[in-house]
């Protein structure tokens, strides 16, 4: 098997408050292969966002990687010099967010935005970048490329600015694209519209994909595999449909029966009791053992001694759970 | 468009508790700049719809679409343009001072951020207590006892009761938004987003509550949400808004399965599948929702409809009665 495009192992990345030690991310870690799309799933404070700032570099304190390692294409990035990483982010892992509009410079225009990612990648002049960046909004579906370039992003609605998003991410020709919430702030029909245009230039561009998202539907949609974080660790590891069709956790099996579509109309939904929890005072073990039902039924001890390492019940399923191992 | 009556519109078996009809909110735009052309902006432009006691209306569309305005209408949180709003018999939009205050006890409304609806210095229960007061429901300890007895049903221990709403979650926060309304011993409460903020395994839980204090208590919901799904769960009827008109209207199961207007068929399609290996057939549709300034001619819809045709674009359909108890405005049910 061919090295993975990006190997995160062991990950730790922690934020030193006044309260505490906030551990939002505690010990993950996964492999993309080059062209995957692979979804990260779980409620907010879960650790997804922070895992993918980790990735790119962008912990700041009081927030550090404390321990763990991030490997893309052969060279490693935590505690990398900032060369190193402005030579990767940017042209080889380019990200987009929920608010596209806060991510743009309002006082520049499109098209100057996207011809600086240019420039940082490329060596291209003036001339070639704004060609360059007409094609690229025409690439991402926006029409009148010749007049949007021109346009300011307060002139955009939310589904154009997260296209210019996506054109200025796509300037350097990234091997990965994090996209972080990229749909939540958008209207279904809108949401619709971009994921299609991510599925259509992650197959095209055989780019790989990191995809964060709390709504288990749009996971589904494009990617791969998915991974369901609880409490700043990875719980579950499969194929997007064997998540669907045999999931192993009681974290999954509960975000999955909570759904309304799994329920007659007007009846009570399935719940997962309680709530998350707060990230300063961990429970000891598991961290769902709280919440979790299958625990009390099956009486098991050492749920809430021990935090369960992952396991493999079947090839390619990981599992981060007692009864399963 | 304006010619559906009322009654028909949204035909249910018992009396209306709500009846909204004609319902219209202008808005006038400053002119000038870019905007230049900009007529008044149609936020709700000629809405009628009904809502029986103990029912719940889901109310979806994209955003833009006027259905929170709608919901503000409705308790004469904003003053409409237009039209007329009947609860219990009585007419909301002409209540003088006394009355309206009346009729805010019987109408309540839940919004997506109940922190913002919360003094930030009192405890929740005491923030629940003055509603009490306010509405001369009850003295000061009595308003007290009450306020821990409604936030007790909701799920909130006593001693939540006595926490500031920043050491709430946003969960306990939208409970304490549900006691609120309750505390007044409501018929109708309008439920504006009211789990969009919350965690996928939080939004359950107050969709149970909703759901349980309905059956307690015989509540009537209008029920104002983006997720179809949640929507078809929770409604008994559906209307689907687009550019300030309700488009289609019909018992929740049959919008959902077998929609009559082809915006209502977009916006299902675009929802994100229910299982990986489903195979869809998806309507993408072009652009976005058009600003509701802009000069309208035909359908609202037509510039965006896979199905438009020549006359979508020179004339308006009339929301009319396409099936028993289903109403759409689309030429193509003629």
């Amino acid at each position: 098997m061919t090295e993975p495009l990006l190997s995160v192992e062991g990950l730790h990345t922690h934020f030193f408050v006044d309260a505490g030690v906030v551990k939002a991310v505690d010990g993950v870690g996964f492999n993309i292969r080059r062209g995957e799309v692979v979804g990260l799933v779980g409620e907010s404070g879960c650790g997804k966002s922070v895992t993918s700032l980790s990735i790119a570099g962008l912990i700041e304190p009081p927030g550090r990687i404390v321990e763990g390692s991030v490997r893309f294409d052969g060279t490693e990035l935590v505690g990398a010099s900032e060369r190193v990483l402005n030579s990767v982010r940017g042209p080889r892992i380019a990200m987009i967010f929920q608010q596209p509009r806060a991510s743009l410079d309002p006082v520049m225009s499109v098209g100057r935005q996207i011809g600086q990612a240019l420039k940082a990648g490329t060596g291209m002049d003036r001339p070639a970048r704004r060609r360059r960046a007409v094609e690229l909004l025409d690439r991402v579906g926006i029409s009148d490329p010749e007049r949007r370039v021109r346009e300011y992003p307060h002139q955009l609605s939310g589904g154009m600015a997260q296209r210019v998003m996506i054109a200025i991410a796509l300037a350097g020709e990234p091997d990965l694209l994090i996209a972080d919430e990229p749909t939540t702030a958008l209207d279904v029909t809108v949401q619709a519209q971009i994921l299609e245009l991510l599925r259509e230039l992650q197959s095209a561009n055989g780019m790989a994909v990191i995809l964060i998202s709390h709504d288990l539907g749009v996971i589904a949609e494009i990617a791969d595999r998915a991974a369901v974080m609880y409490a700043g660790r990875i719980v579950e590891e499969c194929a997007v449909s064997e998540l669907y069709d045999a999931p192993l956790h009681p974290y999954t099996l509960g975000l999955m029966e909570s759904r309304p579509a799994a329920s007659q109309s007007k009846s009570r939904l399935r719940v997962i009791p309680g709530s998350v929890p707060v990230p300063l005072d961990l429970p000891v073990g598991c961290s769902f053992a709280p919440r979790c039902a299958p625990r009390v039924e099956s009486g098991l001890t050492a749920c809430t001694e021990q935090a369960p390492d992952p396991v493999s019940p079947r090839d390619g399923h990981h599992v981060r759970c007692w009864l399963h191992g | 468009m304006g010619s559906a009556t009322a009654s028909g519109a949204t035909a249910t078996a018992g009396p209306a508790l709500l009846e909204v009809t004609d319902l219209v909110k202008h808005y006038r735009v400053r002119s000038g700049g870019s905007m230049a052309r900009s007529g008044p902006l149609r936020a709700v432009d000629g809405v009628s719809f009904r809502v029986a006691a103990g029912e719940t209306l889901g109310l979806v569309g994209e955003s833009g679409g006027g259905k929170t305005t709608v919901g503000l209408s409705v308790l004469r949180l904003i003053q409409p343009s237009g039209g007329s709003v009947t609860f219990e018999g009585r007419d909301v939009l002409a209540a003088g001072r006394t009355e309206m205050k009346a009729l805010r006890q019987r109408m309540q409304i839940v919004f997506q951020d109940p922190i913002g609806a919360l003094d930030p210095r009192k405890s929740v229960g005491d923030s629940v207590a003055e509603g009490l007061r306010i509405q001369g429901l009850a003295f000061r300890s009595q308003s007290r006892q009450r306020a821990v007895e409604v936030l007790d049903r909701v799920g909130l221990t006593a001693a939540q009761a006595r926490s500031l709403p920043h050491e709430l979650s946003g969960g306990q926060l939208q409970r304490v938004g549900i006691a609120r309304a309750l505390a007044l011993d409501p018929r109708l409460v309008v439920c504006d987003e009211p789990v969009s903020a919350l965690d996928v395994s939080i939004q359950a839980q107050i969709i149970n509550l909703l759901l349980d204090l309905q059956a307690e208590r015989g509540l009537a919901y209008l029920f104002i949400a983006h997720d179809l799904a949640l929507v078809r769960h929770i409604s008994d009827r559906v209307a689907v808004m687009y550019l300030g008109r309700i488009v289609e209207s019909a018992p929740a199961g049959e919008l959902f399965d077998n929609p009559a207007h082809p915006y209502t068929r977009a916006l299902l399609s675009a929802v994100p599948t229910d299982h990986p290996a489903a195979a869809r057939q998806r309507i993408v549709l072009r652009g976005e929702i058009p600003s509701a300034t802009a000069p309208q001619r035909g359908c609202p819809f037509a510039p965006r409809c896979p199905d438009a045709m020549a006359k979508c674009s020179e004339e308006t359909p009339e929301f009319k009665e396409v099936a028993p108890g289903r109403w759409a405005a689309c030429f193509l049910n003629d």
